[in-house]
């Protein structure tokens, strides 16, 4: 009897704890709607608040690009609130992290503009920008894009390099150096696949010839594969594009396989990361990146004191030097403040400015022609860069 | 009539009325595109969620590759419409009988495996679609992802408004729900569950067990792939990575939460999990100023306090409070009636 009465009192407890989960449980739910509804409706205080939404990957494996951006908002956030408002309105950068998936993205992107966001900025990655794409199309947002994306929709700008422009660095390089026959490797993930035709098509041009082609899985440990089998086609140099860290297990396969022919990456290997990787291996590696990794050897100029300010800003902060997709991010904040300051608040207002007003900016990444809103900035912000004693060395062009 | 009652049989009428009613309600308190997102993406889940509930659940087979068959669906939908300029309700059936002769031919080969090993095939299946659709880029955009995907509209109606959507994949929600429930209610739900408790002694009574194993992964497989269509319109961009195992998963995640045993607990699994996502998030972000991916930590300690305290998922638990509930008011009705037989007595 008793032991029946001590079973029931235990599956009534269970019951109990049971429910109180479930209770528990639809309250977070409940809490989620809220939470984005509060928030939708808090704009109209005594102060103006303009909202920029900015998406980017912080985790997930695109969150070794997006790193710096992370910081990069955190930091012009802070600025912007040590500064107090700009004539009365206060700038609000609200991140989301879409922990790179794109379905994230994509909700993400709803969220901000049901709050009412006047721009967005993102995303990390070229996939996920064409994921959010269509959403701001459709909401009239500015959609400002800090990956490399083709498209022909109004109402985006480009903020990073297209491929061609990224490339225009190397083929020069090949050009100046007599090299005709190269190898081209790339990681098979988006950023990886868009390098190859752009190039293609500028090295028909200059008489260059692809002897060989070979693709990777971009979470590939070993590429000694690939490189064996370029080595038959006996190229005369070899361009890789892949992210890190795919790009520094290629230089490292390039060094032990005992290649002499110069390899050239792509700016995204023109991070730290990809130093430590190639660390000690790094003659005749090349790597296209932003004079932002060498603004303090670059000749005196507004472009070195800009980037300059940028990087002793970040450093300053986080006590390691910025990269070219955290430039893209701040060129973005930076031209939404330039809106701001003249007075723009609204999605439209925003566009009709960067459409009409701003001509030509001189952005970190390079000079950005928003006439051609499309074209991403020009080459004059990249360069092709050598490793010297771990440490980015410029080079005279 | 007969017929009427005969689908929706027994009490089934009440929950679907409450689904309904919820479904038809929600919007009126809901004002941001946000939540509204949020909803179509667990009605797409959902259909999802059901079909692995149906084999998982009754037929107890696992499947840890139904993000595959979610892709076929949105690839063969996403190419024929945006490559071939195709209707888009044709390139769903397309994508349907496309996935189900896959699935059927699969089907036949690896559920002769059991156990771990069913798992782990089901899971080859996932990868070599993933490495598929990033080879043939040709057609599927490969790593960039496909773009240009149209939405749908229906009889002169954007479904591009999210309200409409929503309504529309609801309702096909409900459908599924009533076919799903009625296949569990008929001979052939009886036939899955003895397979669940077991496949010799099933095929003692000479049932041929492979062919209903097969049919019902098939049929999970087509209503994964009918989802993956809806995926595709309504995002209008799919890329590989969506379609990876880790989305598997989750998708095994939301069926375990809510409750293997039940089509109800493969939604309301799929709600959970979708509405924890985002409130885990928001929480992070507005008290702990942390972000990332907090809720993988979270989504592990649910899973245990599912598994130890309610190994039938949380739709059980509602179950057994609405019985609690009935059998008080069978009793409150007994002794009223007791009473009143006294009173008649005396």
């Amino acid at each position: 009897m008793r032991v029946i009465g001590f079973m029931k009192k235990t599956v009534k407890k269970r019951l109990w704890f049971t429910l109180l989960a479930a209770v528990f449980l639809f309250g977070m739910a409940g809490c989620g709607g809220q939470g984005a509804t509060q928030t939708s409706g808090g704009s109209n205080n005594k102060e103006k608040i303009v909202k920029i939404g900015v998406i980017i990957a912080e985790t997930g494996p695109a969150s070794t690009l997006g790193h710096t951006q992370v910081n990069t908002v955190k930091l012009m956030q802070k600025q912007l609130d040590q500064q107090g408002g700009i004539n009365g309105t206060k700038v609000q950068l609200i991140m989301q992290d879409y922990e790179t998936n794109d379905t994230k993205a994509v909700i993400a992107m709803d969220k901000l503009i049901s709050q009412g966001v006047a721009a967005v900025i993102g995303a990390t990655q070229t996939s996920t920008t064409m994921a959010i794409l269509p959403k701001a199309v459709q909401a009239n947002i500015p959609l400002l894009t800090i990956a490399p994306v083709t498209t022909d929709k109004e109402n985006v700008y480009a903020l990073a390099h297209s491929s061609t422009t990224v490339i225009s660095p190397i083929v020069e390089y090949l050009v100046k150096h007599n090299i005709k026959k190269v190898a081209w490797m790339n990681a098979r993930d988006a950023f990886g696949v868009i390098g190859l035709p752009a190039f293609k098509e500028l090295a028909k041009q200059n008489g260059i010839e692809v002897v060989a082609h070979e693709e990777f899985d971009a979470t590939a440990s070993d590429m000694t594969v690939q490189l064996t089998n370029i080595r038959k086609a006996n190229p005369e140099a070899l361009i890789v594009w892949s992210r890190t860290p795919g790009a520094g297990i290629v230089a490292r396969n390039f060094k032990s396989l005992g290649f002499t022919i110069p390899m050239l990456q792509s700016t995204a290997a023109a991070n730290k990361g990809f130093i430590e990787q190639v660390q000690g291996n790094s003659d005749n590696i090349f790597v296209v990146g932003s004079k932002l990794s060498v603004a303090d050897q670059l000749p005196e100029s507004d472009q070195k004191k800009r980037l300059l300010a940028f990087r002793d800003l970040y450093a300053k902060e986080y006590g390691e030097e910025p990269d070219l997709f955290a430039a893209h991010v701040y060129d973005g904040i930076q031209l939404l403040i330039e809106a701001v300051k003249a007075g723009k608040t609204t999605a439209n207002d925003i566009r009709n400015f960067l459409n009409n007003e701003i001509g030509e900016y001189p952005a970190v990444a390079g000079t950005l022609d928003l006439t051609k809103p499309l074209n991403g900035p020009k080459a004059d912000g990249l360069t092709v860069l050598r490793i010297e004693n771990n440490q980015w060395k410029y080079q005279q062009q | 009539m007969r017929r009427f009652n005969g689908v929706l049989h027994g009490q089934l009428w009440r929950p679907l009325l409450v689904l309904a009613a919820i479904v038809l309600l929600l919007p009126w308190f809901i004002p941001t595109p946000y939540i509204f997102t949020i909803l179509i993406l667990i009605g797409i889940y959902s259909l999802i969620t059901i079909g692995l509930s149906l084999l998982l659940g009754y037929a107890g087979q696992i499947s840890l590759g139904h993000a595959a068959f979610f892709g076929i669906g949105a690839y063969v939908s996403g190419i024929l419409t945006a490559k071939y300029a195709i209707s888009p309700w044709l390139a769903m059936v397309i994508g349907v009988i496309v996935t189900w002769v896959i699935s059927y031919a699969v089907g036949m080969a690896i559920l002769r495996l059991k156990g771990h090993f069913l798992a782990l095939a089901t899971m080859a299946v996932n990868i070599i679609f993933y490495i598929l659709i990033l080879g043939l880029d040709e057609w599927t955009g490969g790593a960039s992802g496909l773009v240009g995907i149209p939405g749908l509209s229906l009889f002169q109606l954007n479904l591009g408004q999210p309200l409409y959507f929503y309504f529309f994949v609801w309702s096909i929600v409900l459908v599924v729900i009533v076919f799903s429930t009625n296949i569990v209610r008929s001979s052939i739900g009886r036939v899955l569950r003895s397979i669940h408790d077991s496949e010799i002694a099933t095929e003692m009574l000479g049932v041929n067990v492979a062919k209903y194993k097969v049919a019902i992964f098939s049929l999970s497989a087509v209503y994964a792939s009918l989802a993956g269509s809806l995926y595709a319109h309504f995002i209008s961009f799919i890329a590989p990575p969506s379609f990876y195992i880790t989305f598997s998963i989750l998708l095994l995640v939301m069926v375990m939460v809510g409750g293997v045993h039940s089509i109800w607990g493969a939604v309301l699994g799929t709600a959970i999990i979708m509405f924890l996502n985002e409130w885990i998030r928001y929480i992070g972000q507005t008290y702990f100023q942390i972000s990332g991916q907090v809720e993988i930590v979270v989504y592990g300690f649910i899973i245990i306090v599912v598994m130890m305290f309610m190994p039938k998922g949380l739709v059980d638990v509602f179950e057994r409070l609405w019985r609690k509930i009935a059998s008080a008011r069978i009793k409150e009705v007994e002794k009223r009636k007791i009473a009143a037989e006294r009173g008649d007595l005396a």
